[in-house]
């Protein structure tokens, strides 16, 4: 602008793209979503109101596998947020008459979705106070002496870090220690150091992720779907859990480990990257009170949770400790409230009502007798088939979503074959934490990508080597370990 | 062949063009009549018109800014005569007709100022009808440098004023629009000096006119440096862009126009309208070519060019207006066209826009110009479903419309794809 021009007033300076594409084509491919949601809504009344119940099925089971269908494909889709489709289905179910108001309803008050309220407290509190990230980077700094060790160290700390707090809060915790190192180290584009870290950073989160219930949301809906679908008689506890899944997560950490010893470093001194994380660990000063007090509520709550979650109930610890964080004024509600992903607990709450339904109604048990062939009567080969559906329709869509859209039929198909539904519901939900290959399979994949490391080919390529490990290391629990330990 | 009085009288297109270059005069108790009180020389609002200028609705919704400056328009046959009040206008020849008009009574926006600046509202745009056209700053690096446009009548009696406070601007459509029934804001920015053309001066106000109002919004700017501005403007909330080439005889451009020709060029007009005819919708993009500045064969081949680019020609006469006695542009070469010659070019102009299928939506009722869409007025009777189509446009329900489903195209094509770096 030259002196004489006028300032203009302040406002947004906004940059505009134009689709030049004919304005029909405009409108269908903007209202897509829109036009995709009707036409489905649309299918959904007519099936519903129109066609007869098959053959073997009621009428509110036939109404309850509508939904179930309907439910499938937003989360799908996500043409709706997925706590949105979970809670439409909830008020579907008694709209459709299906079953009382207050009955599904009733199913959000599910001590799972209480568990998950106050993992998910006590991870915003984590990240509020700053002490996830003070720890991520002490260890870092203390351990990452070589280049090597530094990505052992990102890959432990994610994987240690995702068995007490959501895999994906750790993922956006440790990431910008993985930007810091990369600035500091001055790695570029192609750097296969770069790439290490990235790679450590998502297969960190996801395998820890797997080990404990803490690690996700899936874990604890999985339980709180198997607990309505079985009438409260079977359920699984935070350390039996631990237990079922732990050859699975060593068959993976060692095969990550493997894959990230082949990418060889292209420096060898990380002087100039502990000199960056000691400046940050500087600015950060020392450890506050708050901080303290909150590392001191964790580390009783994991405890608890691990000694006394069966008598008490993980949801009741988890409460308590964060009634103890309030109560030690380490956070203030609105902190909780700004750091607190509601959407996560709505679908939950939905999702369980849902499944509820399916199990009551029998939709579950007719969809899944039709649905799998005669010759996999075999309880090995039956589980290891839901195995793959489940891992590939995590790449596609939400680990969460996956649990339950497949574990809800499984549950009933296990029941007519006789298997431990416990051993149904692991089998379901740990293969839908394998989202090693796309990015848009998983956050913790997306953020890796987003360090600009790793190109979409190769977290595909690796990926399917972590995948097919994975399939071994289920196959592994399936046909040996779980048989070993009495679960199968 | 000479056209007699009676056909001028009984035709709104003929009138309107008659009215507009030879004046009319309102003597004896028709002054006296005149709603409002004509403020001959006043200097309130002479960046746009004048208070000389009288606001006319001819028959068929054909709005016209008339001249009435008795030194303008002593020579004009035509007079404005009323019985009660019922206003006509009628001629000098004897047995003349009277036409029945009726007269916009003057507005009170040139009568007040603008609440957080003070500014006259006369000093910052000005309404005729349905025409509104505001310049939020009335500042061009060319007025007082030889480079100025020779016919340009902006900027002698005003002081520059820089960009106006948003308000200021929102309070002057919302003046004009309570008394008005305005279909568009036409915005316009002189030669700011800037690769943006000035849009990005403009901006803050198109965006709190499209907030605050269902409203058309257009600009009337210089071509930008780049086509990416061209892009912004459309996204801004720019319904119609102008870039007038004012003139389509290249020689004649560069000694009319010397600052454009030298700083911008013809070559970079005719690119960014072309370029502009893919960002607008049908109609979106037009520009002034001046009828009698140049011979009328060029004004033709230039009219023809443009519309075969998408473009929509508007050919305002050239004439008295804005209080400007014409006389006083010494230096301008005149090729004044005679009223038979205007009929054939608007008649052609009207064939040319529909043979290209150009919309016409978004240039009517300019009180000041004969449009395009008025140009169908010479050629021949229309449909009933045009004349349908034209009269429900104009209606207020119309109006809405048309800004609606044009702020509903911006949606549908424009992405919002991040922020420019500050």
């Amino acid at each position: 602008m030259t002196p004489d021009a006028p300032e203009p007033p302040e406002g947004r300076r906004v940059r505009y793209e134009i689709d030049r594409r004919p304005l029909t084509l405009v409108l269908l491919s903007r209202l897509r979503g829109q036009i995709m949601l009707a036409a489905l809504f649309g299918v959904f009344a007519a099936v519903t109101t129109a066609v007869a119940p098959p053959e073997g099925l009621s009428a509110a089971g036939w109404k309850t596998l509508c939904i179930f269908a309907l439910c499938a494909v937003l989360w799908a889709t996500s043409l709706l947020p997925l706590a949105m489709t979970s809670l439409l289905a909830m008020c579907l179910v008694p709209l459709l008459g299906v079953m009382p108001a207050e009955q599904a309803y009733g199913y959000f008050g599910s001590k799972v979705v209480f568990f998950i309220l106050g993992a998910l407290m006590l991870a915003a509190a984590m990240a509020r106070t700053g002490l996830s990230t003070r720890v991520a980077t002490v260890v870092v700094r203390r351990f990452g002496k070589t280049p090597r060790r530094l990505v052992a160290a990102v890959f432990l700390l994610c994987a240690a870090g995702s068995c007490v707090m959501s895999e994906h809060a750790v993922a956006a915790m440790v990431l910008p220690i993985i930007v810091d190192l990369g600035r500091a180290l001055r790695l570029e584009g192609r750097s296969l150091l770069g790439k290490a870290l990235a790679f450590a950073l998502a297969w960190g989160c996801i395998i820890g992720g797997s080990l404990t219930v803490l690690g996700g949301g899936r874990g604890p809906l999985a339980i709180a779907i198997l607990e309505e679908a079985t009438g409260r008689a079977s359920s699984i506890g935070f350390l039996e859990y631990s237990l079922f899944a732990l050859p699975m997560v060593l068959i993976l950490l060692a095969t990550g480990a493997v894959l990230l010893y082949r990418l060889r470093p292209e420096i060898a001194d990380t002087s100039v990257a502990l000199q960056a994380l000691e400046e940050r660990i500087r600015a950060m000063g020392k450890a506050t009170g708050r901080e303290r007090a909150l590392a001191l509520v964790m580390v009783v709550t994991v405890g608890a949770w691990a000694l006394a979650g069966h008598e008490l109930g993980l949801d009741t610890i988890a409460i308590i400790a964060c009634a103890a964080l309030f109560a030690l004024r380490v956070v203030t509600w609105r902190e909780i409230e700004d750091g607190l992903g509601w959407g996560i607990i709505l679908m939950y709450g939905g999702a369980i009502a849902l499944s509820a339904a399916m199990s009551s109604t029998g939709a579950g048990a007719w969809i899944t007798a039709r649905l799998v062939p005669a010759t996999f009567d075999a309880p090995e080969v039956l589980l290891l088939s839901l195995c793959v559906v489940a891992m590939v329709l995590t790449e596609l869509m939400s680990n969460s979503a996956v649990v339950a859209l497949l574990l809800p039929p499984t549950l009933a198909l296990c029941q007519t074959h006789g298997i431990d539904p416990r051993a149904a519901t692991m089998a379901i939900v740990l293969p839908t934490n394998f989202a090693f290959m796309l990015p848009i399979a998983t956050p913790a994949t997306a953020l890796a990508m987003s360090t600009g490391y790793p190109t979409s080919s190769e977290i595909a390529r690796k990926g399917f080597i972590l995948d097919v490990f994975g399939f071994a290391a289920v196959a592994f629990l399936v046909f040996v370990y779980w048989p070993l330990i009495g679960l199968l | 062949m000479t056209l007699a009085v009676a056909q001028i009288l009984a035709h709104p297109g003929f009138l309107k063009l008659e009215l507009m270059r030879r004046g009319l005069r309102v003597e004896g108790d028709s002054l006296a009549a005149l709603p409002g009180t004509p403020r001959f020389g006043a200097t309130g609002h002479a960046l746009f018109g004048s208070a000389g200028d009288l606001d006319l609705e001819l028959p068929r919704g054909t709005f016209a800014t008339v001249p009435i400056e008795p030194r303008l328009v002593e020579r004009s046959p035509y007079r404005l005569v009323h019985d009660g009040d019922v206003w006509a206008v009628t001629a000098d020849a004897a047995d003349a007709p009277r036409t029945r008009v009726k007269v916009v009574p003057p507005s009170s926006f040139f009568a007040q100022r603008t609440a957080e600046s003070g500014v006259p509202f006369g000093q910052i745009g000005t309404v005729h009808g349905p025409y509104l056209a505001l310049s939020p700053t009335n500042r061009c690096q060319f007025l007082a440098t030889s480079d100025r446009c020779r016919f340009c009548g902006v900027g002698q009696k005003v002081a520059a004023h820089d960009a106006l406070p948003v308000d200021d601007i929102v309070e002057a459509v919302r003046v004009a629009r309570a008394e008005h029934d305005v279909n568009m804001v036409h915005l316009s920015v002189g030669w700011l000096g800037t690769d943006d053309g000035g849009v990005q001066v403009l901006e803050p106000y198109i965006a709190a006119i499209k907030r605050h109002f269902d409203i058309l919004v257009a600009v009337d700017a210089l071509p930008p440096k780049d086509d990416g501005w061209i892009d912004r403007t459309y996204g801004m909330g720019a319904d119609a862009i102008s870039y007038n080439l004012e003139l389509w005889d290249p020689a004649l451009f560069a000694q009319i126009c010397p600052g454009p020709a030298r700083v911008i060029g013809r070559e970079r007009f005719l690119e960014a309208l072309g370029y502009a005819t893919t960002v607008f919708p049908s109609g979106g993009v037009n520009c002034h070519l001046i009828v009698g500045l140049e011979p009328l064969a060029s004004t033709r081949a230039g009219m023809e060019a443009l519309a075969r680019m998408g473009v929509v020609p508007v050919l305002p006469v050239y004439r008295p207006f804005k209080g400007r006695d014409l006389r006083a542009d010494g230096d301008v070469a005149r090729f004044e066209p005679t009223l038979e010659e205007l009929r054939d070019l608007y008649r052609d102009l009207h064939r040319a826009v529909r043979r290209e299928k150009l919309g016409l939506g978004l240039v009517r009722d300019l009180a000041t110009v004969t449009t395009p869409v008025e140009a169908r007025l010479f050629s021949g009777p229309e449909g009933l479903f045009r004349r349908l189509g034209h009269r429900l446009s104009g209606t207020r329900f119309g109006r809405r419309t048309s800004a609606r489903l044009s702020d509903l195209r911006r949606a549908l094509r424009v992405r919002e794809v991040g922020l420019l770096d500050p």
